[in-house]
């Protein structure tokens, strides 16, 4: 009954999207990667693919101090899960994708996708054309902070 | 007229946040408003990095891209958003 209940899931609860296949998690806690990377298990997968984005301490030349993350929630939400599905129409796959917002530091984890399935070439594919996704259409914008005392919006 | 509402992300929250309400002429399309704030924005000497973004930034509502020639009508909470930084 409980299996049947996920299976049939779909659903946004708070800032949390999650199917049977899916989990799209826009956060304002640090993310865990153990944790995200445990709950991803099924016992199923023959290939867990993980990208682990972090902060890094310097970028155009300059000190990083600390990056401050602005996101559109629901459009990302959105824009998000289209993707997903698209991938989960081509490839038997999992997908997880937290995203982290608000104020980070150097060496913190700013985003973390984990894609699950039989074959490692799937979840390597699915995992960097997800990354260059989010990258390039999601509503993520990043302020950055310089040791001397300065600021930048990255790509404005 | 109408009357619609903008929101801004990314370094439009910080240029244009005092624009928040605009009245435009019935049947305007997003086209429209976006010459209307590259105008508005002109005559205060902003910043031309903003009025270059603005000439390349996206609308949206609440879930979805919205294309120029798209509709507004009375009522309308439209997003203007800068390009993406990804994450």
């Amino acid at each position: 009954m409980v299996i049947l209940f996920i299976y049939c899931l779909q659903y946004l609860v708070g800032n949390v999207y999650l199917t049977k296949d899916i989990i799209i998690n826009i956060m304002d806690t640090k993310i865990n990667v153990d944790k995200c990377l445990s709950l991803s298990l099924t016992g199923k997968e023959g290939a867990i693919v993980s990208f682990i984005g972090t902060i890094k301490g310097i970028n155009n030349n300059k000190n990083v101090i600390k990056v401050d993350y602005n996101i559109f929630n629901s459009l990302a939400y959105s824009i998000i899960k289209e993707k997903c599905f698209y991938f989960l129409d081509k490839y038997k796959c999992q997908i997880h994708i937290y995203q982290y917002k608000g104020i980070l530091f150097v060496k913190d984890v700013n985003i973390l996708i984990i894609v699950n399935s039989c074959s490692r070439r799937d979840s390597f594919f699915v995992c960097s054309e997800l990354l260059e996704f989010i990258k390039s259409n999601v509503p993520i914008w990043k302020k950055e902070f310089y040791s001397d005392g300065s600021y930048k919006w990255i790509n404005s | 007229m109408i009357k619609i509402k903008i929101k801004y992300f990314g370094i439009f929250s910080e240029y244009l946040k005092e624009i928040s309400y605009l009245n435009l002429k019935d049947k305007s399309r997003l086209s429209d408003l976006r010459i209307y704030l590259i105008m508005l924005l002109e005559k205060q000497n902003i910043d031309k990095n903003i009025l270059l973004l603005l000439n390349s930034a996206v609308f949206s509502n609440e879930d979805k891209i919205l294309l120029d020639d798209y509709l507004l009508i009375d009522g309308d909470i439209i997003y203007l958003l800068p390009p993406v930084s990804g994450g």
